[in-house]
């Protein structure tokens, strides 16, 4: 099924939870996303994948702190459940595994 | 500075996100606003807030965790799941929803231009205001010598101002004549000159009962108090000034060798071709005084002397019956011996139209029971397209009743069926409508040609008709979905499934009785359209000359005189174009033009006045329209004996009670003048007028003065060089007056224009409702026969012929149409002869109109029956037995 499935997007959501450990939540994960690829991401894409991710039983979430720049509403703060750390240890040996793998001559081509 | 996200997105969030989340969003884009406030600025910011908002209307709601609204999206849902249920049953059956839509699209076309047709001729007058409360006062009396009773549409001048002082309750009052009909107007500076018959003098209170509209401005009834004024119709201003500004610019009428210059003092709008009336000059009255006063008397203000067209408005409320009586008191009060022939006649304004008879009617009547008919066939022809539906929807019933039991099952209620089936049909007639309405603008322009009105795309859209037809559209969808909607939701869902249910079967009857019914109608209307299609020919050919096409004629007016008219005569008779020439009265005869009768006395013979048709004309008219003589001869061409000789028709034969060998030699006596002419030849009856009139008795006289018109036979087909080369003659010997013409043929179609549309339009209805009849016939044919296409399959594959099946497919088809043969024939007969009781020489019915329309329809059915038929039988039948479907 698809619940066991990590996709690129949602893997590297995951890994941005993970670092910002307890201040991790809509804004600062986007925040997290940018600096690391340099890309633009979509706030909204950020809400869907941690949804997503919470309903596959990655993530958890509790409410955080309300705070004046945010209108006075309270922040959701996202934290790895143990699956999701299983999750990320699988992606990580699934490619390890392929890179062992790959011959040697197809790396040097570059 | 603080600074809030834009409130309307903010809101638009709350409106879709879910509850659970949206706290966190909201905040989340709150604080990604905040910072771009700072980095980007407070626009930008905006904008990206805006953005991301939208950017979340794709993300929210995520799948089945959101809770919904739940009655809206229900809703929602299941009308989504009906169109789209629709939809895949419209696109599975291509032809059958083809033919739904196009007969449906076709059968609402018509009826939406029927209906515009309709709704213009009840509207006749009806656009001036208090249009509800105007009566025009006529009279009628007892015409003199044979007492018949005439209606004459006129009143004495005096009439209308009298009633005004004299009776209560009558607001407003005003008069108008083409007095000097048609009259003459010339442009000097150009030297135009055309005849005018559409000139009307007005009282200054024209505008107090009629609606005028000046493109120009002003007001009118200022205008129309200087007698030096005229106002012209847009068209009247082209013709005379070109492009120029009319304003202040001169025409002159004549009239009796009198001039009467007037200066243009406004232009307004045509009248709508809903009017009785359409004048194209208005001019003051007051302006012709020096014609009406003349000799003495007083015209205008006569108590005696009915020349007016006179209107008046009253009071509210004020019934026929009274006021009627009160005129019938001022005559008798102040008419004195005169009241005693004379009595006051009034129709209500909005009536006109549809009043016919009057003497000296301004424009021709309307007749209602054309509109009975239209309206008939618009009908027919929407009922055509219902049954259409009906019998496919049933027919197709076979495939649906699976559909509806598993959807009976799963626990759909019948209502909700009901609703679908409905809903549906409803889908279908709003499609076609839309069809129809495209199909209505394209076809406008030929409607318009052919019915002589002016209809435009607002009147299609806008205006009366079209609530109308919207209701009409919502009536069809549900009276042709109502047989469907409640036969197919009845069906046991447990006998469907098991395959016991023989659906379609039971339908049968029905279907049956609708193609019957339908096949009725078109048979009803074929019959129809061929008698009147019959009738118009016979009337077209009863003309007199075969040559009408040939010949045209140009009026004489009082600016040419006599000896000029005999020299354009002579030269045109050299002309290689011309073949004849010849002058007489106006044909074909028409009492707007002046009277057309005279008074005789047959003094040694019998002391009967008789009241006889006269044709003025030239020695040579005999010879030019090819009289059939049935006793002594034609004019000889010596002017001293000519004018003394008298040639009559076979009916005035009748008259004297002759027959026309001894009728040769009796004298004829005016008794008023004295003058004596005899008889010296007979000529057969032939037509000179409408075909609704009997012939009546005529004398034909040589009296070149009182000849109106100088008629021309071309000799070859090369009519525009031909009238080029005549003109230039004419204009040479009589430059001054003007040259218009008119071919023959033209002048006498005109008199059956209402026939001939009635006629046309019937035609192209009635081959519509046909063309509709067989569409639905191919496509009832085509189902049944897929139905039975394994039984077609086991017969061939038992021996059976192809001619066989073909004989097995049709023959049910034409028990059914040889049924309605029997139905619809008397219906036919009855409303044919109904309607060809109106002409005084009419066609015979004979065998051929009973047979022709059996005939025609046998073969289309045939034809259309076994075109399904044949391809059932050619097929092969393994194509249909291997496989169960």
């Amino acid at each position: 099924m698809k619940g066991t499935y990590l996709g690129e997007f949602e893997e590297i959501v995951l890994l941005a939870v993970g670092i910002l450990k307890e201040e991790a939540y809509g804004v600062s994960v986007r925040q997290e996303l940018e600096d690391q690829t340099g890309r633009d991401v979509n706030i909204g894409a950020v809400h869907t994948a941690l949804h997503r991710l919470e309903e596959k039983g990655y993530l958890k979430s509790k409410f955080g702190e309300a705070l004046e720049v945010r209108g006075g509403k309270r922040k959701r703060i996202f934290t790895l459940t143990a699956a999701g750390i299983r999750a990320l240890h699988t992606s990580q040996e699934l490619r390890k595994q392929m890179w062992s793998q790959l011959p040697s001559v197809i790396l040097q081509k570059k | 500075m603080r600074h809030d996200p834009p409130r309307l997105f903010t809101k638009l969030l709350h409106w879709f996100c879910p509850v659970e989340y949206v706290e966190e969003v909201e905040g989340d884009l709150h604080q990604c606003f905040e910072e771009r406030v700072i980095s980007k600025g407070l626009t930008r910011a905006r904008l990206l807030y805006a953005r991301d908002v939208i950017h979340a209307v794709r993300v929210y709601p995520t799948r089945n965790t959101a809770i919904r609204q739940v009655s809206f999206t229900t809703f929602v849902d299941a009308f989504r799941h009906f169109l789209t249920l629709a939809v895949r049953n419209m696109t599975r059956n291509k032809s059958t929803t083809a033919i739904n839509i196009a007969g449906l699209a076709v059968s609402l076309a018509s009826v939406l231009l029927i209906g515009l047709y309709i709704i213009d001729e009840l509207s006749f007058d009806a656009f001036h205001p208090n249009a509800d409360n105007v009566y025009r006062i006529g009279h009628s009396y007892k015409r003199y010598g044979d007492g018949v009773e005439e209606t004459d549409a006129r009143a004495a001048g005096y009439w209308a101002p009298a009633m005004k002082e004299l009776l209560p309750g009558i607001k407003h009052v005003t008069r108008f004549s083409r007095f000097g009909y048609p009259g003459m107007v010339r442009e000097e500076l150009s030297n135009k000159v055309f005849v005018e018959p559409e000139f009307f003098w007005t009282d200054s209170t024209f505008t107090d009962i009629f609606y005028v509209s000046l493109f120009s401005g002003g007001n009118i009834r200022e205008i129309l108090g200087n007698p030096g004024n005229v106002i012209l119709t847009e068209d009247m201003a082209k013709k005379y000034f070109g492009d120029a500004d009319p304003q202040g610019l001169q025409l002159v009428y004549s009239r009796d060798g009198m001039d009467f210059p007037l200066i243009v003092a406004g232009v307004m709008k045509s009248f709508p071709s809903n009017s009785h009336f359409h004048p194209q000059f208005i001019a003051s009255n007051q302006a012709l005084n020096p014609l009406w006063k003349r000799d003495n008397e007083d015209r205008v203000n006569s108590w005696r002397d009915a020349f007016t067209y006179s209107y008046m408005e009253v009071e509210e409320g004020t019934s026929e019956s009274t006021l009627a009586a009160s005129l019938r008191k001022v005559f008798d009060e102040h008419l004195g011996d005169n009241a005693k022939f004379v009595s006051p006649s009034i129709v209500r304004m909005r009536d006109i139209h549809f009043t016919p008879g009057k003497v000296l009617e301004l424009e021709g009547a309307g007749e209602k029971s054309n509109l009975y008919i239209f309206a008939s066939i618009g009908v027919l022809i929407l009922v055509m397209a219902s049954i259409n539906y009906m019998n496919l929807a049933t027919a197709r019933s076979i495939r649906r009743s699976k559909e509806v039991g598993l959807r009976k099952t799963l626990g759909v209620g019948r209502g909700t069926l009901v609703l679908q089936f409905f809903g549906e049909s409803l889908l279908i007639t709003v499609i076609a409508l839309g069809l129809a309405i495209l199909l209505c603008v394209v076809l406008l322009p030929y409607f318009n040609d052919l019915t002589g009105k002016n209809f435009s795309v607002t009147n299609v859209l806008g205006g009366n008709v079209f609530p109308w037809v919207a209701a009409l559209t919502v009536t069809v969808g549900l009276i042709s979905g109502s047989y469907p909607a409640f036969y197919l939701s009845s069906f046991n869902s447990a006998a469907v499934l098991k395959g016991k249910l023989q659906t379609g079967v039971s339908a049968e009857g029905l279907r049956q009785i609708l193609v019957v019914a339908q096949f009725s109608i078109t048979l009803l209307l074929l019959a129809s359209t061929l008698v009147i299609r019959n009738q118009m020919q016979f009337v077209n050919k009863s003309k007199l000359s075969e040559f009408e096409d040939q010949i045209f004629s140009v009026r004489l007016t009082g600016l040419i005189d006599p000896a000029s008219i005999q020299a354009v005569k002579k030269e045109l008779l050299t002309s290689p174009y011309v073949a004849d020439v010849a002058l007489a009265t106006h044909l074909p005869r028409q009492e707007q033009f002046g009277w057309s009768d005279v008074r005789l006395k047959a003094p040694l013979f019998s002391e009967t006045e008789f009241i006889w048709q006269v044709i003025d004309c030239s020695h040579d008219f005999p010879k030019m329209f090819d009289l059939t003589f049935l006793s002594g001869r034609s004019f000889t061409g010596v002017e001293a004996t000519d004018t003394t000789q008298v040639i009559i028709n076979e009916s005035a034969v009748h008259d004297l009670q002759l027959d026309p060998d001894h009728a040769l030699g009796v004298t004829l006596e005016d008794p008023f003048s004295k003058k004596k002419r005899t008889i010296v030849g007979v000529v057969k009856d032939f037509n000179c007028t409408s075909a609704r009139k009997k012939i009546q008795p005529m004398v034909i006289n040589c009296n070149v003065m009182a000849a109106e018109h100088m008629y021309i036979r071309l000799s070859g087909p090369d009519y525009q060089q031909a009238i080029g080369a005549i003109q230039q003659t004419w204009r040479k010997i009589s430059p001054k007056s003007p040259f218009e013409y008119s071919f023959m043929n033209e002048q006498f179609a005109a008199l059956y224009r209402s026939e001939r549309q009635a006629s046309a339009i019937v035609s192209y209805f009635s081959m519509l409702a046909i063309m509709i009849g067989c569409l639905g016939l191919f496509g009832l044919a085509a189902f049944t026969t897929e139905q039975r296409s394994k039984e077609i399959g086991i017969r061939k594959v038992l021996g059976a012929s192809s001619r066989q099946i073909v004989v097995l497919l049709t023959s049910k088809y034409v028990r059914l149409v040889s049924l309605s043969f029997v139905i619809g024939m008397p219906v036919a007969i009855i409303l044919v002869n109904q309607w060809l009781e109106q002409f005084e020489y009419r066609i015979e019915l004979d065998v051929f109109f009973y047979v022709v329309p059996v005939i025609l329809i046998m073969v289309l059915v045939t034809a259309t029956v076994s075109f399904e038929a044949l391809r059932a039988a050619y097929a092969n039948p393994v194509d249909s037995i291997k496989s169960e479907h």
